[in-house]
């Protein structure tokens, strides 16, 4: 006989009890992989969800502003893109809410897409859309949605096409001029793959979607000719980081000055351009870039601001009716060297003036001293409209003294320095003019008209550059753009200035496309970046079913450790027969390989059904977690290896441990069996080493407690499974101190034997074996407990308290479409279009500035690119509440919200954030920081103070000033919240939704937002206590496997005491007791390890922990454990135990 | 029915069958066994290997049942008690010595005297009788050594004294020196003559010693499933 023939009789002589073994491992190597396969199953969905919804692009250009659409061609010449990248499409993509005629509701988050039929492929694969004016396709999501079919009407609200910024004298604010209606009709539902899917946001696993054709929206909505989206398809199919390099270079030779929001205008003399704004003002960017061009021309380049009076008139007039009327006035900025850029006015004698005007000095046209009969010295009043802190327009006035009076003659004389304001400069006369602003105009004089006809919109003040910023900013700001245009002007009027088109390549050069926010994202290449790092719950599922795994390798090294248990005897025989000790430890490594191998090939079938069984939970009873994300099983080869070793692994390595214990074994000692050898064994076993282990591991877990309790250095998650893992170790080290060191013990009257006592020595004997049963159950518990100690009860969520997670506040709204005005005032609310201002008494509303990103709530499974950002108004850094779980050190007793003033000495900009968002969302922390793109370039948050438990979940929080500084205005506020009493609150929420309708308005009162949270987060919690459930499974087999186990090998023991006239009653008593004991203890370490790891939670969170909940599940499992192990011994314990007895 | 454990008496077998089922067809073991004890006598039952001794042996104390025939000690009949009163049986009327001693290796000598007494919820009388045995049985000063500190005889005498702590009229061993040597055995072999003749309880070993069997005062030999008389020499 060889020994693989030997290897083989002893599998098939023991295949009964291998064949348990085996299943048993199975199990556990099937949780192991099983867990890495959910894991892969959230990044395969996520993956295939990110690759499905950006159709064939790689590369996405999403403007702040518009473009021309022509840029798609222009970019389509340049050297070298035909090769590398193929395609391109200009979209317009415009959000909106939608509605039918029909229908009470009015769904935000819809995305409109414009593209031309030939282009539309670039969104993916679906039915042609050649659609026909006012015509246009929905994806099924959105049809459902609405209950939309083909014919019918459907309604969208979108914002209307602005020429200046709503914060400022010319912009429109009131939702009547900022919104529009746009009425389609359905002539196609198109399913929700490949084309239907197509999103750039990661956010919206199921987007909502309406295609019209091009030519007819970009019409309808005053934007022919424009795209704010650019799509390129890479040849290669990476579309990394290097090819956006290379895009963005190819888009800097193609796009234009109008591509970045500038128009040149050559006066006819061709001796001035002016570099103007398509958006009435220019950014610092785009005045640098204009000075900048003209330097490296050779021009001069004066900075104008031209603003509007209501009336000019002399101080001491008792009225505005005496004065001239809605007058433009105008300042010119010095050049660095100190003169206006070339432009000179002059006196009326034809000499310069002096326009060092300082904050009080004003220059009046000729016209103007004439009509007001006013001379230099005099003093003059200027009444003019100025933008409010709350967004809306407010008249206030300014003295000045006269310090000259200004020829009609060169720039003073026409409008050359103005550009051009619609509903204004374009009016053939005053009386038609239809500015954004009130106008009275009755106050029209004829020579008012005269005067139009003559020059135009001549200035007929002039005032320093200082009172013009002044007049452009909000109150409370003072960084609002201001510049209305640069004019380009050579030395010397003679000289005159080069062709547009010189300048025009200069200014080109000079004004970088990603200054104004034109940067090609690698789409596809973030898309797959955040599928990678999901919104964690694959790590967190991998990390919560570590306890799991654990249990589950310890289930696979106990079961494994028995089957070389059972063949110490065979050891023996096979060394008294003269088998070298190497020969018997590699037959034997061999035969537990083998089994090992065949456990974990039965694991991995049983580990896809294990994964499949859990993501069906997650699609059917965890739904809420998932949202419309559909969650596919996705098994991969390294998942199934890695798994598949670490079982592989742990099954050898506890054959190599029990061969270990066994290798200076005497073939005579292992003759006795594995009873008789540990018998020998138990007397040798000493408590110093698990004593001292136990003890370092109680002492590092007290520190650890310590410092995160009251240090509050160490960060939570680090604190829990440190805390965690040290208790456990601890007390399952002390566990086998206490198993170990058998005594002999001294009885005195008294202090009888009982069955009791003999159960405690009965798990005494067994100590490995009973250590391992006792750590298995013990994880379990641990899990279930931290879970229960980490539930939130979201009907106890408080929301009245300042320091509550809702801050105090009763209802939050969000707008899909910016509110250009802030509801925070009455004034606000009236100019919003409000109204019935009485459901407002008694309230408190703050409105909030929102710059785009993805949502960093637990509510996105992607790992958001780049957070949404909040701006926090002063009124809401003064007003404080919500509770910060953690900040940066700061000075004094200051509130922390004070952290947000301002930047920081690095440069970064301070943020705030809820802990869980940043924590597990952005997987980021304390005093860490994250750079997101910004309206101007990179910005660098760094995050300052962390709340708990609020109801900003899905964005960062910065201050106003900061966000609107580097993120822009938001174009309006998007985000507010109300502070009302209980019973205002339902008058509060129907009259936001009546006056927001058209902006797509979302209305909640912040306990639900609260608990939609919570609600999540409780699904995240229920999962991790199936987890704990499936742990207990484990255990509980365990437990029945030892259990079984001891009964077989005690069978002539067992017999023996029914032979002695024990019952068989008693007999299972003392059986069931000794497992009882085990799952008693493993119960008790793993529920006081769980709560001493969430102690710094439940200290920190003040969370309301469900004792009696808690309590009654622990001693439900104690129950059924108990339960199951007496059911287990009475049909184990039978009459036939004593033919065990008679046999031997 | 009489009370199975204060009733006193004789032991009486009567007609004794058992027969084994196996794949050839049934195969009787004991084929009518009659036999009959008084208290204080002890006898031998000698035989070849696979007799049925052990059988016999089980039966009367028992722990196997007949296919028929009766066993009744006193007025009980064994064969009929179930449950708690069949475990009463044994644990008051019966003692046993198996070869292997089947001593708990978690319990000292003196726990594993008393443990039938735990059965009875009677441990702290049972260990002070169990101390009184041990000393009896010439293992004083060895009570609290674990069985595997203790020698094979030393194990045996133990296994004697728990078979006697209940104070039982039969003591039944089953071939209880069969793993010890000669030397050992012997010292083993008195104490169960002077035991049983101390205490007055039927005593029946079981055994392959002849030596052994000459000690007691009746030598029984079976053969073909059934008991007959040995010649003493």
């Amino acid at each position: 006989m060889t020994l693989a023939r030997f290897l083989l009789r002893s599998l098939w002589h023991y295949r009964r009890t291998h064949a348990a073994v085996v299943a048993g491992a199975a199990v556990g190597v099937a949780v192991v992989i099983g867990s890495l396969l959910v894991g892969d199953s959230f990044t395969g969905s996520l993956r295939h969800l990110a690759l499905r919804r950006l159709g064939r692009a790689d590369f996405a250009l999403t403007a702040p502003g518009f473009f021309r659409a022509a840029l798609a061609e222009d970019l389509r010449a340049q050297n070298g893109f035909s090769a590398e990248f193929g395609e391109v499409a200009a979209v317009l993509a415009l959000d909106a809410a939608a509605t039918t005629p029909t229908s009470s509701v009015r769904l935000p988050h819809v995305s409109v897409w414009a593209v031309n039929p030939s282009e539309a492929p670039m969104l993916g694969r679906g039915p042609a859309l050649a659609l026909d004016d006012r015509h246009a396709a929905v994806n099924q999501t959105l049809a459902d949605e609405l209950s939309l079919r083909t014919g019918d009407t459907l309604i969208l609200s979108l914002a209307r096409a602005a020429t200046a910024p709503s914060a400022s004298l010319f912009g429109r604010r009131s939702l009547n001029e900022t919104v529009e209606r746009v009425s389609l009709v359905i002539a196609r539902i198109v399913p929700d793959e490949g084309l239907g899917g197509f999103s750039l946001r990661s956010d919206r696993p199921r987007p909502r979607n309406v295609y019209v054709a091009y030519d007819w929206f970009a019409r309808r909505i005053d934007r022919a000719g424009q795209a704010n989206v650019l799509l390129v398809h890479a040849n290669s199919g990476r579309g990394d980081d290097a090819e956006a390099g290379r895009l963005s270079a190819m888009l800097a030779g193609a796009v234009t000055p109008e591509d970045c929001g500038v128009r040149l205008v050559q006066r006819a003399d061709r001796h001035v351009i002016s570099v103007e704004s398509l958006n009435t003002v220019l950014s610092s960017r785009q005045v640098a870039a204009a000075r900048e061009a003209a330097r490296g021309c050779g021009y001069r380049a004066a900075r104008t601001s031209i603003y509007l009076a209501n009336t000019i008139a002399k101080a001491d007039a008792e009225s505005d009716e005496g004065g001239i009327p809605y007058s433009t006035i105008a300042a010119l900025a010095d050049d660095e060297d100190g003169e206006a850029g070339g432009i000179a006015l002059v006196g009326e004698d034809g000499v310069p003036v002096d326009m060092n005007l300082g904050p009080e000095g004003i220059l009046l046209n000729t016209w103007a001293a004439a009509d007001l009969g006013a001379k230099a010295g005099d003093a003059v009043a200027i009444s003019f409209y100025r933008i409010g802190a709350d967004a809306t327009l407010n008249t206030d006035s300014r003295r000045f003294v006269v310090r000259g009076i200004v020829a009609m003659v060169g720039p003073a004389a026409g409008d050359d320095l103005i550009p051009q304001f619609q509903g204004i400069t374009d009016a053939t006369s005053m009386r038609q003019w239809k500015p954004p602003f009130p106008l009275d105009l009755g106050r029209i004089r004829p020579k008012d008209e005269v005067y139009w006809q003559e020059h135009g919109a001549a200035p007929k003040a002039f005032i320093s550059p200082q009172t013009a910023q002044d007049l452009w900013s909000r109150t409370g700001q003072v960084e609002s753009p201001w510049v209305t245009s640069v004019r380009i002007a050579a030395d010397s009027p003679e000289q005159g200035v080069a062709p547009l088109e010189v300048y025009a390549a200069a200014l080109r050069r000079a004004l970088k496309p990603q200054d104004v926010g034109l940067t090609f994202r690698p789409v596809r290449a973030e898309s797959l970046r955040a599928a990678e790092g999901s919104s964690d719950f694959a790590s967190l599922f991998l990390g919560l079913s570590s306890f799991l795994v654990l249990a589950a390798g310890l289930l696979v090294g106990l079961l494994l450790r028995l089957s070389v248990e059972t063949r110490t005897r065979d050891a023996g025989i096979m060394l008294a027969t003269g088998f070298a000790p190497g020969t018997v430890a590699r037959t034997f490594l061999a035969e537990g390989g083998t089994l090992a191998v065949v456990a974990v090939f039965a694991g991995i079938p049983l580990a896809v059904a294990y994964a499949a069984g859990i993501l069906w939970a997650l699609r059917t009873r965890w739904v809420g977690l998932l949202g419309p994300f559909a969650l596919e099983l996705h098994v991969t080869a390294t998942s199934l290896v890695i798994g598949a070793a670490v079982g592989l692994i742990l099954a050898m390595a506890a054959v190599v441990w029990a061969l270990w214990v066994l290798r200076r074994k005497t073939a005579v000692s292992l003759l006795t069996g594995w009873r008789g050898l540990q018998a020998a064994e138990n007397l040798r076993h000493g408590r110093r080493v698990p004593m001292l282990i136990a003890s370092v591991a109680l002492a590092a877990a007290a520190v650890v407690l310590c410092v995160a309790l009251f240090g509050k250095a160490m960060e939570p998650p680090t604190a829990f499974f440190a805390i965690g893992g040290l208790m456990l170790v601890a007390m399952l080290a002390g566990t086998v101190a206490l198993l170990a060191g058998e005594r002999p013990s001294h009885p005195r009257a008294g202090q009888g034997l009982s069955l009791e006592s003999l159960a405690l020595r009965g798990a005494r004997r067994r100590r490995t074996r009973s250590a391992l049963t006792t750590a298995l159950l013990a994880s379990a518990a641990f899990t279930i407990v931290t879970v229960a100690a980490n539930r939130i009860d979201p009907t106890q969520l408080d929301t009245s308290s300042r320091s509550g997670g809702a801050g105090g506040f009763a209802i939050m709204a969000d707008t899909e479409l910016p509110i250009h005005v802030d509801l925070a005032t009455a004034a606000g609310r009236q100019a919003a279009g409000f109204g019935d201002e009485a459901a407002f008494q008694g309230t408190t509303v703050l409105s909030f500035r929102v710059s785009d990103g993805d949502d960093a709530s637990c509510l996105n499974l992607q790992q958001p690119q780049s957070p949404r950002i909040v701006g926090l108004p002063p009124a809401f850094i003064e007003r404080g509440g919500f509770a910060f779980s953690q900040t940066v050190p700061h000075h004094g007793e200051g509130d922390p919200w004070r952290l947000l003033d301002g930047t920081l000495d690095d440069g970064s900009v301070p943020v705030v954030g809820d802990e869980a968002s940043v924590r597990w969302i952005l997987k980021s922390g304390l005093n860490r920081t994250i750079t997101v793109p910004g309206a101007n370039g990179p910005v660098t948050l760094r995050i300052v103070g962390l709340l708990r438990g609020s109801l900003w979940q899905s964005e960062l929080l910065m201050s106003e000033r900061n966000l609107t500084r580097f993120f822009g205005d938001g174009g309006g506020y998007r985000r507010f919240l109300v502070e009302a009493a209980p019973q205002r609150q339902a008058h509060v929420m129907a009259a936001l939704r009546e006056g927001l309708e058209d902006a797509g308005i979302e209305v909640r009162r912040t306990a639900d937002v609260l608990s939609a949270y919570a609600g999540v987060q409780n699904t995240y919690l229920a999962a991790f206590q199936a987890l704990g459930g499936l742990g207990l499974v484990l255990g509980t087999f365990a437990v029945a496997t030892v259990l079984l186990r001891n009964i077989v090998e005690r069978r002539g023991e067992l017999g023996l005491m029914l032979a002695l006239g024990f019952t068989r009653r008693q007999v299972v008593r003392l059986v069931a007791a000794e497992t009882v004991v085990l799952i008693a203890a493993g119960l008790a370490i793993g529920t006081v390890a769980g709560l001493l790891a969430a102690a710094p939670h439940m200290v920190q969170a003040k969370a309301d922990v469900p004792w009696l909940q808690l309590g009654g599940t622990m001693a439900g499992i104690m129950a059924l454990a108990i339960a199951a192990c007496v059911l287990v011994t009475q049909r184990a314990v039978g009459p036939d135990l004593l033919a065990a007895i008679r046999s031997e | 029915m009489t009370d199975a454990s204060t009733e006193a008496g004789v032991l009486r077998v009567s007609q004794l069958c058992k027969t084994y089922s196996s794949p050839a067809g049934p195969h009787g073991v004991l084929s009518g066994v009659d036999l009959g004890v008084e208290p204080g006598e002890t006898v031998a039952i000698v035989g070849a290997s696979g007799c049925g001794k052990s059988t016999l042996l089980n039966i009367i104390g028992s722990l196997d049942r007949p296919t028929s025939g009766t066993v009744r000690l006193g007025d009980v009949d064994v064969a009929a008690l179930e449950g708690d009163r069949l475990a009463e049986f044994r644990r008051k009327r019966v003692g046993f010595v198996f070869q292997d001693h089947h001593l708990l290796p978690q319990c000292t000598a003196i726990e594993n005297v008393a443990l039938p007494t735990v059965a009875s919820n009677d441990a702290v009388n049972g260990l002070r009788r169990a101390a009184d045995l041990l000393s009896r049985v010439g293992l004083e000063g060895r009570e609290n050594d674990f069985p595997q500190r203790l020698s094979g005889g030393e194990r045996q005498r133990v296994a004697v004294a728990r078979a006697l702590v209940n104070d039982p009229s039969l003591l039944l061993c089953d071939e209880p020196t069969g793993n010890l040597d000669r030397a050992t055995a012997s010292p083993v072999a008195d104490l169960f003559c002077e035991v049983a003749a101390e205490r007055h309880v039927m005593l029946i070993v079981v055994t392959h010693n002849l030596e052994l069997a000459r000690r007691f005062s009746r030598c029984l030999e079976l053969r073909d499933g059934r008991l007959s008389p040995v010649h003493q020499p």
